[in-house]
């Protein structure tokens, strides 16, 4: 089906007011689009990629990690007040987030919204855990796809333990990591045994339904 | 005529001038630990054994300066917040000290760096390593800059909802950051650092919006490096600072450091004349690519930003990534001093 060419409107006026950091400019676009094609159309038409064209922007350097972060943020709120947050549904995709050894929390925090933006209910398996903590933590929640957010170098080198750790315990389900050192070394997720690597928020839902469906 | 030493070497870069090589200081904080095979929670809780550990290694690579850093997180514990140390990486900032409420930020006043035990062992590592190098070498202090400290104080979600929600707290925040930042950089100063590296990663345009920068955070930093009664080199952290140079020179800073992956040659532009340039290296690859790519990253900073002075190599982040082998730094080392020699004219004999 084609999407209503009045979407493309909704998607500009709503990137437009993330990037201007207006919550109530944000809710009035998307409110329009939710009119036009209903709410579930909307998050999905409109608001998901709104928040992917701030991330490209930040990728392409016209825009900061404030305004990605305060995006997502805005993002969560607005799916929230369309289509309130519900507990995953059996047999949904359970998608653990966490973040690996320290308490920088933005990169989850953004994961996170876009994930729920996209109508995905993150399982939070933690900040500031160990490799060792979350291995088990996502063998207990039986998760299918493990996303990580670390900002550390040795964080980042911690995801080779926490691989290591899931295989052992039986967990097939696939780590994708993200955050800074991943950026700066475009080689180090390979290095350090994960399956895939975001490079910006935008990425997680994409890659949680890609590799958390493999069979 | 006696030796040129670090220091007159470190001065002449600052006033724009060649000296006989490029200055370089690769920081090396934790490192001192793995040098003097201790824990890192052992060094870092001894002044006398940081004060060994930065010797040890300036005499092993022949740097020009040695510092008393500890991490941007014992800062915070001036705040109320804790240090959480780590056997194979440097200490990181524990839970956020500070509430997200923006009446009791508006409450808030600043502490006095001293009465921060960690602050303290600071300051005596200061004194120690002031007087081993007997104004030999530069004594380089660090703070972390106002508008940069909320990052750890209220974790930087909360800080980025606290500048786009309530500005008026922000902006108070940023204000007894300022305070504090000059109190504890004068500290340093007192106790015989010459210089103070001011780290302000989040200036840095990849991480702020431009007009929220120039709205509340360049008027703290201002106002920090102001009250500093010495020399601020003022750093972002591994962030670009190409597209904040050009307004970060008018804060007052006497050097500007360049982030990961910046243009230096076009940064090196931007500070002639004004200020001297700092960097060259990048952490990261500097982590894990080995001697030879060292070498080829210092020869490649010499050639975009080292010829005719107001030029220090160093790296990026400001600290050293403890992954990093030895090899790698004495190459490095190696490398300024063989291709980094100045000779008529401040040109470039490497």
């Amino acid at each position: 089906m084609t999407p209503d060419p009045a979407i493309g409107g909704y998607v500009e006026q709503l990137e437009r007011a993330f990037l201007a950091v207006d919550l109530a400019a944000a809710r009035e676009a998307l409110s329009g689009a939710a009119r036009a094609v209903g709410a579930g159309r909307a998050l999905e038409l409109v608001l998901v990629p709104s928040l992917d064209r701030v991330g490209d922007r930040w990728s392409g350097g016209t825009a900061s990690l404030s305004q990605v972060y305060m995006a997502g943020r805005y993002a969560e709120r607005l799916a929230d007040e369309l289509l309130p947050a519900a507990a995953p549904p059996d047999g949904a995709l359970r998608v653990g987030v966490a973040v690996l050894e320290d308490q920088h929390l933005l990169g989850k925090r953004m994961v996170v919204a876009h994930l729920r933006a996209a109508g995905l209910a993150p399982i939070d398996l933690g900040d500031g855990v160990t490799a060792a903590v979350l291995a088990e933590r996502a063998v207990e929640q039986r998760v299918d796809v493990l996303l990580v957010s670390t900002l550390m170098l040795r964080a980042a080198l911690a995801v080779k333990e926490l691989v290591g750790l899931l295989r052992q315990r039986g967990s097939a389900a696939p780590v994708v990591v993200g955050g800074a050192p991943f950026r700066l070394d475009p080689e180090l997720w390979r290095a350090a045994g994960a399956d895939a690597c975001g490079l910006v928020a935008a990425d997680a839902p994409r890659l949680a339904l890609a590799l958390g469906r493999r069979p | 005529m006696s030796a040129p030493t670090s220091a007159w070497r470190v001065v002449e870069a600052l006033s724009g001038r060649a000296a006989d090589r490029v200055p370089f200081f690769l920081p090396v904080t934790v490192l001192g630990a793995r040098l003097l095979g201790v824990s890192i929670r052992e060094y870092l809780s001894s002044p006398r054994l940081m004060v060994r550990g930065q010797l040890a290694w300036r005499e092993k690579l022949g740097h020009d300066a040695v510092t008393p850093f500890h991490s941007a997180a014992a800062e915070v514990t001036a705040f109320g917040g804790e240090v959480v140390y780590y056997d194979d990486g440097p200490p990181n900032a524990g839970q956020p000290p500070l509430e997200l409420d923006a009446d009791q930020l508006l409450r808030l006043e600043p502490p006095h760096p001293e009465d921060a035990p960690l602050l303290q062992r600071g300051l005596e590592t200061t004194r120690g390593l002031a007087a081993a190098v007997g104004g030999e070498a530069i004594v380089l202090g660090a703070a972390v800059g106002p508008f940069s400290l909320p990052a750890m104080q209220l974790g930087l979600p909360g800080w980025l909802t606290l500048l786009h929600e309530r500005p008026d707290a922000a902006a108070h925040l940023a204000r007894v950051n300022a305070t504090f930042c000059a109190a504890w950089a004068n500290a340093q100063l007192a106790a015989g650092a010459n210089a103070i590296l001011v780290f302000e990663p989040l200036a840095s345009p990849q991480l702020m919006e431009p007009a929220r920068w120039r709205a509340l955070g360049a008027p703290a930093t201002r106002a920090a490096i102001a009250g500093i009664r010495g020399p601020v080199l003022l750093g972002f952290g591994s962030a670009p600072a190409l597209g904040v140079a050009a307004e970060a020179l008018e804060l007052g800073a006497a050097a500007l450091c360049a982030g990961a992956g910046d243009d230096l040659a076009a940064l090196k532009g931007c500070c002639r004349g004004r200020a001297l340039l700092i960097g060259g290296l990048d952490s990261l690859p500097l982590a894990s690519g080995g001697p030879d790519a060292a070498q080829a990253a210092v020869r490649r900073a010499l050639r975009d930003a080292g010829q005719g002075g107001g030029f220090l190599l160093s790296e990026s982040h400001g600290e050293i990534p403890w992954t990093t082998p030895d090899e790698t730094l004495l190459a490095a080392a190696d490398a300024v001093r063989r291709w980094g020699t100045y000779g008529a004219g401040g040109a470039l004999r490497g």
